[in-house]
């Protein structure tokens, strides 16, 4: 099994805001992409660098969800969806643009579990680059969370914060050199036994509030800061060296 | 390397809840599509491929207890993986890996409608934890989101977390049910036929759709072997690229959907002439048909094997497609005919002219499963001897 290394991450969230959009898209790019677009691209973008990728898996609970949200009105006001809300609904329009815009033919995989899909699109890249079926992917994590979702959510149980739109992306290889950290496990299981975690939700609900992609900003952090780390979401676990 | 054994497998969709009722409409040629019975919606002129159960009917079969609220996303996911872990003679799994893209939706255009407040998440990920939660077990759930070829890539991953060793045996595929969202939308892209689909047909002028559920327990064979498991067939190989070319629409020359069939052939290790069916993505809009057929004729050249879509039969069952017409797949290997391309008459020069409805030796199947975003999925299925 080959070995994985995060060579770079890139992330924009309360904490690190917007650059100028301009330099990375054209005036009309620009017009039609919403906020979690711009923002999962520019992330996207920085953390893939000049190469192509071979891979690029994503993870996002509820992707462009203001254009479902917009889908939703017209169903119920009888004007019928918008093709463009219907088009950007889809929770793979993120990770399918990063690509349309990267020109990489390669695998595309995208992960909807809620506060969990991260670690899902993580465990995607890890097994594949482990098994030698990819050498190179981008992982890229992002959520909208509008007041209505919020509304929406905190009804079934589920309690976000309104009004957050976060990014983050990660680029995996399979080689050591100039890496920021190793991945050592990704496990999504439950019912295993507790392990003491150095990070957990709560400290990264502490910072950056209480969305769906918490966990891969706090990802982005642990990386920088070197030394075995065990990062847990609930009943997720990733070890990095 | 370990082969990837199916040991077992369970499919409801517009032909009926069960193998042998699949069986029985798919070798009669029976179509499932109709005018709409139970979806709610005021777009009533296109015809589409209704499971024939209501949500009562479904939770009654399924035991749901009294007041219990299942989006029907999760219904027909519980129906058809309560099927495929009873033919393999277990009662969960390692994981749970289950496509979808609306997820319980129609929930939420119930509460909206009804001005109520949600009963239920409605989330892709929360069909598959009620899914999951039904059975008990499944430690690791996850649901791959990427349209229409979502049960494809849970197979893939699925086989994956086999081959890595991250688990034992695993249950993979998909489910979606019918939703307002999802016919109108699809109406709003003009791809949506008012009359029953025609795949591959020079008259063809788009897609109807479908819903159902279909999984399938994948273990390694070993694993297989030592719990005295009998392998019903191997998933020999995998592939998925991106087209990269739109959101929506897909490139003239099929560059996605040939890479992905590329990839899974060289992962089964096997040439384009060892293919005896291509179950085709073939869903009946201008654009995909021409553009699978144009990736068909340069992976296999003049030697195309006998080609056929069943969506004429189903509709367009989206997120649920590639393990649907993955287990129609096996049956028609177990049974020793290929499926019949319902809907086709005139030949298109843009297109590959399908064949269907004979008897035929299957002993490799290839299985396309196409997404928005240009996610393209191929699946290789082979006998197990």
């Amino acid at each position: 099994m080959h070995k994985v290394y995060v060579q770079a991450c890139a992330r924009l969230d309360r904490l690190h805001p917007d650059p100028d959009f301009r330099s990375y898209l054209s005036p009309m790019e620009a017009r039609r992409m919403n906020l979690l677009l711009k923002r999962t691209l520019v992330t996207a973008l920085e953390a893939a660098g000049p190469v192509c990728p071979d891979g690029i898996i994503t993870g996002t609970g509820m992707g462009s969800v203001e254009n479902t949200t917009a889908c939703l009105e017209a169903l119920l006001n009888g004007t019928g969806p918008r093709p463009t809300d219907f088009m950007q609904s889809t929770h793979n329009t993120l990770g399918s643009l990063v690509a349309i815009r990267l020109g990489c033919h390669g695998y595309n995989a995208t992960y909807a579990q809620l506060r969990h899909s991260f670690e899902s699109a993580l465990l995607d890249a890890w097994t594949q680059i482990r098994l030698g079926d990819l050498h190179r992917v981008l992982v890229c994590a992002c959520d909208q969370v509008t007041p209505a979702l919020a509304r929406m959510l905190t009804q079934t149980g589920i309690p976000v914060d309104p009004d957050s739109y976060t990014a983050a992306a990660v680029l995996l290889t399979d080689h050591p050199d100039n890496a920021l950290a190793e991945v050592k496990q990704v496990s999504l299981s439950r019912g295993t036994e507790p392990v003491k975690a150095d990070f957990c939700r709560d400290d990264w609900v502490r910072l950056y509030g209480d969305n769906l992609s918490v966990s891969a900003l706090g990802f982005c952090d642990a990386v920088g800061q070197g030394g075995p780390l065990i990062l847990a979401n609930d009943w997720t676990r990733i070890c990095i060296n | 390397m370990q082969r990837i054994c199916i040991t077992g497998m369970g499919v409801v969709s517009a032909l009926g809840a069960g193998r042998q009722p699949t069986l029985e409409a798919l070798r009669a040629g029976r179509s499932g599509i109709g005018p709409v019975r139970y979806l709610h919606t005021r777009r009533r002129e296109f015809p589409v491929g209704e499971v024939p159960l209501s949500d009562a009917e479904l939770a009654g079969r399924l035991q749901v207890p009294e007041g219990a609220v299942l989006s029907r996303t999760t219904l027909l996911g519980i129906t058809a993986l309560q099927e495929a872990l009873a033919q393999a003679g277990v009662a969960t799994a390692d994981a749970l890996i289950s496509g979808t893209t609306v997820g319980g939706m129609e929930k939420a255009e119930q509460a909206l409608r009804d001005g109520t407040p949600l009963s239920v998440p409605c989330d892709c990920g929360s069909t598959t934890e009620a899914i999951a939660d039904y059975f008990g077990g499944f430690p690791l759930r996850t649901t791959p989101s990427t349209a229409c070829s979502s049960a494809a890539n849970a197979l893939m991953l699925g086989a994956r977390l086999l081959c890595s060793g991250q688990a034992d045996i695993v249950a993979a595929g998909g489910s979606e049910c019918l939703s307002d969202f999802h016919l109108q939308g699809f109406a709003s892209l003009m791809i949506l036929d008012t009359q029953p689909c025609r795949p591959f047909d020079a008259g063809r002028t788009g897609l109807n759709l479908g819903e159902g559920a279909a999984y399938l327990i994948l273990e390694r064979e070993d694993n297989a072997l030592r719990r005295g498991a009998r392998p019903l067939a191997v998933l020999s190989g995998w592939g998925n690229a991106c087209d990269a070319f739109h959101q929506t629409a897909s490139s003239d020359n099929g560059e996605g959907a040939f890479r992905a069939m590329q990839a899974a052939l060289q992962q089964a290790g096997l040439r384009p002439g060892d293919i005896s069916y291509v179950n085709a993505h073939g869903t009946g809009t201008p654009n995909n048909d021409a553009s699978e057929s144009a990736a068909l004729r340069r992976v296999f050249g003049d030697a195309l094997p006998p080609v056929s879509s069943t969506k004429g039969l189903t509709g367009h069952t989206t997120s649920a497609s590639g393990s649907i017409e993955t287990v129609f797949c096996l049956l028609a290997m177990q049974n020793g005919w290929i499926p019949g391309n319902c809907g086709f008459r005139t030949p298109d020069p843009a297109c590959i002219v399908p064949t269907g409805g004979v008897p035929a030796t299957l002993r490799h199947c290839l299985c396309n499963a196409f997404g928005f975003g240009g996610n393209d999925s191929a699946l290789i299925l082979s006998a197990y001897a």
